[in-house]
């Protein structure tokens, strides 16, 4: 049967996909079923298949979000109970068009209206559809299809090298469109693809490190440091005297920073694309939290009124075009130089060369005393990766403190066998019991190990193989980088770079952190990166 | 070809019925009628009009179709007075409406209506007829909304009745079979809906003095009435809450 002429794939088939793709741990099996997947689908399905199966759901150039909150969603679940009229089997473009319809609602009762159409998708939804969409709409698929692996499968289907895919999907800004081009007009087209200036390309973006020390260790070839600021990410595109600004989520926001505009045209090196950030500036030039310069960005009309209320400053930090030459392949440390010939000092982000850790830690406190995050560590030898995460970029962040539980101890190897020396740590639940949310073997000295042990041992529950579960009596205090999503956890959530800063005897198990206050510290975290929706 | 003259009143009556369903409609053209049909987005309610020419003052089509916004025709009858008529006419050159009234002229851009699918109406066997005037079922829901989101319409062999049940309160209308033009039921039905669908759906009659509704246990509801007089008629199909165990 000609391709054109087949049915449209139905949603039950991606459900199927979903539940395969879940059933294995295999990244290469994963890649069979995607590939096996993508190439049965008709070409229109390519880029609503694989934006559902990554939990994407809208394609990723689009500035429009779905702006479904949990209460909406709750709501339509609940109505769920209301038949409808037309018996018709979901089909994966009839679910991509009816969030393309939810994006596009506006005005007024558009709460009701989103509602409304959700209502209309999930009463023709059979349970497992039902998951299945719920969990596209709250991007979190539990389907271990990261855009790695489905960058890899993409290579797969179309004969392509990853490098040559991720490169195109890099330029293309979009998961979807990349999709669709090796799976319809393979290698050869995602080859042609170049970086366009004026379409808003994927950001690279840093890894946690836990320490400088840790910066150190992995920029063998020497780092800088810049200064993380407290502020939003914005690439400048501009080809002869048109200037674009796009925001982290890759939206237009030129019209809401007539500043930025007027600064780069102060810019040497005609065609430009250039990566910084803007800080809204408070009294005394502290940066302003950042919901505040969210309303810079948010703001289309009386402009002038808000330019005057919150002055922005814009530090810029990297350069992926100058004077209309591709410098995404250099290493930093060429493009900086290149940066710095072009932009003038002013607009130049705080930055410090090969630092010694002690010149390092003396930089990282002045970016705290100055109101900013921390700092940024750049691999001079590093080349530019769009929409990838490395560690060829680590940010240093102060670490935060939260009061947990032991829940239950392993015993240690090597140096520390005989000692109870991998600790899990649990946070307090609502109703009561408590949630593992992390290890840690780090912060205790030895003669603490030897008394936490006796201590574990007094409360023991029960023992099997090498863990001892304890009574959860004993508090400490861990310091941590980072809260991160978590399928691991029943909690959700799990901490990065635990470790024990203090047994706090003087607290009871009733004084741990609960586990709704660390879904809050989450969120907070959330909307320091930018994913605040900025439309 | 369209070009068709039409009270102000009447093309109002039109337009509230379907813009209690859908912003956007794409009016079908033949040469002796008009008709919609139209789903709201949450495939919860449909509407299946059909306009004969007799309801307009003047009327000439040719088949085809147009994609109007609702909104922009209630702007344009919100500048007519009693007993205006309002000209309509198809540009078809430049693909916009062109509508008068009085001494004013609009332009009016149409919408695509490539994205306009006919819905197909379900074919229901509904067990329960029964003819009601059209005041009483606005009272009925009048004293409803207040109670609940939900009426249960009920047909027995003796009479209808709307039924509404919050947590606290209840209220009920009871129609005995004296106070209906018609009523033909041989056991008891019984279906719940929506309350704010069904209230728009009987709030945009306008001269429609009598409706026909037909019920089925746990099934849509038909209502069937006529417009301009009897030169047009509509149908409302609207489906049902099921009630969960």
């Amino acid at each position: 049967m000609p391709a054109w002429s087949r049915p449209h794939t139905p949603l039950k088939a991606l459900v199927e996909v979903a539940r395969a793709l879940a059933a294995t741990r295999s990244r290469l099996k994963k890649r069979e079923i995607l590939v096996e997947f993508l190439s049965g689908v008709k070409d229109i399905e390519v880029a609503p298949a694989v934006l559902l199966l990554t939990g994407r759901v809208l394609p990723e150039s689009q500035d429009r979000t779905l702006n479904l909150g949990w209460v909406t969603v709750s709501r339509a679940l609940e109505a769920s109970g209301q038949a409808t009229l037309l018996a018709e089997e979901l089909s994966i473009l009839r679910v991509y068009g009816a969030f393309q319809e939810i994006a596009r609602v506006q005005g007024k009762d558009s709460v009701k209206k989103r509602q409304g159409l959700l209502q209309a998708l999930l009463a023709q939804a059979s349970d497992a559809e039902k998951d299945l969409l719920l969990r596209a709409i709250s991007r979190e698929m539990r389907i271990g299809v990261n855009e790695g692996i489905l960058l890899q499968a993409l290579a797969d289907a179309s004969g392509a090298d990853l490098s040559v895919v991720r490169r195109a999907n890099m330029f293309l800004g979009d998961l979807g469109q990349t999709a669709h081009l090796a799976l319809t007009d393979g290698a050869d087209a995602l080859a042609a693809q170049e970086l366009r200036l004026f379409t808003p390309v994927k950001l690279m973006m840093a890894e946690v490190a836990e320490d400088l020390e840790e910066v150190l260790r992995e920029h063998t070839d020497g780092t800088a440091l810049e200064f993380k600021l407290d502020g939003a990410r914005i690439q400048i595109h501009r080809k002869g005297a048109a200037i674009r600004v796009f925001s982290r989520r890759l939206t237009d926001v030129t019209e809401s920073l007539p500043e930025v505009v007027s600064w780069t045209q102060t810019f040497r090196g005609e065609d430009l694309l250039v990566e910084g950030e803007v800080v809204a500036l408070g009294e005394g030039d502290r940066p302003l939290p950042f919901q505040d310069l969210m309303r810079r960005f948010r703001r289309v009309h009386d402009v002038e009124d808000l330019v005057k209320r919150i002055p922005l400053r814009l530090y810029v930090f990297d350069a992926l075009v100058l004077s209309g030459t591709l410098l995404i392949d250099d290493p930093y440390e060429r493009r900086w130089e290149r940066l710095a010939e072009a932009v003038p000092k002013a607009f130049l982000v705080p930055r410090l060369v090969r630092p010694t850790l002690d010149d390092g830690q003396a930089f990282f406190e002045e970016a705290l005393d100055a109101g900013h995050e921390g700092l940024v560590a750049k691999d001079l030898q590093s080349p530019y990766t769009p929409g990838k995460r490395g560690k060829r970029w680590l940010k240093v962040k102060p670490s935060d403190t939260l009061d947990v539980a032991i829940l239950a101890a392993e015993w240690g190897h090597g140096r520390r066998q005989g000692w109870l020396s991998n600790y899990h740590l649990g946070v307090r639940e609502e109703t009561g019991g408590f949630a593992m949310i992390g290890k840690t073997f780090k912060g205790l000295t030895d003669q603490e190990f030897q008394e936490m042990t006796d201590r574990l041992l007094e409360l023991k529950v029960q023992e099997n193989r090498y863990v001892v579960t304890v009574k959860p009596r004993i508090v400490v205090e861990v310091a941590y980088n980072e809260i991160q999503r978590s399928s691991h956890y029943k909690a959700g959530y799990a901490l990065r770079f635990a470790r024990i800063t203090r047994v706090r005897d003087d607290k009871s198990w009733e004084d741990v952190d609960t586990l709704p206050g660390l879904e809050a510290r989450y969120q907070k975290q959330f909307e320091r990166k930018g994913k605040l929706r900025d439309t | 070809m369209f070009s068709a003259k039409i009270r102000s009143e009447v093309l109002k009556e039109i337009t509230d019925v379907i813009s209690t369903l859908v912003d956007e409609a794409k009016f079908n053209l033949a040469a002796d009628s008009l008709t919609v049909r139209a789903v709201d987005p949450a495939h919860v309610a449909m509407v299946d009009m059909t306009i004969g020419k007799d309801a307009f003052e003047d009327f000439k089509a040719d088949e085809g179709e147009l994609g109007l916004d609702l909104d922009k025709i209630k702007e344009v009858l919100r500048l007519a007075r009693a007993g205006d008529v309002i000209s309509l006419e198809h540009d078809e050159d430049r693909n916009r409406l062109v509508v008068r009234v009085g001494n004013i002229t609009r332009h009016m851009a149409l919408v695509d209506t490539a994205g306009m699918s006919d819905p197909k109406v379900p074919n229901l066997d509904l067990p329960a007829k029964l003819v009601v005037r059209t005041d009483e079922l606005r009272q009925g829901i009048k004293a409803s909304e207040s109670v609940s989101d939900h009426i249960a319409l009920l047909a027995t062999p003796d009479g209808f009745e709307m039924v509404s049940e919050g947590d606290a309160d209840s209220v009920r209308l009871d129609l005995p079979k004296d106070l209906l033009d018609e009523l033909q039921s041989k056991e008891k039905v019984r279906s719940l809906f929506p309350l704010d669908y069904f209230s728009n759906m009987v709030k945009a009659l306008s001269s429609a003095k009598t409706v026909t509704i037909f019920l089925g246990n746990d099934y849509p509801v038909r209502i069937e009435f006529g417009l301009a007089g009897d030169a047009g008629n509509a149908t409302f199909l609207l489906a049902p809450r099921i009630e969960s165990e």
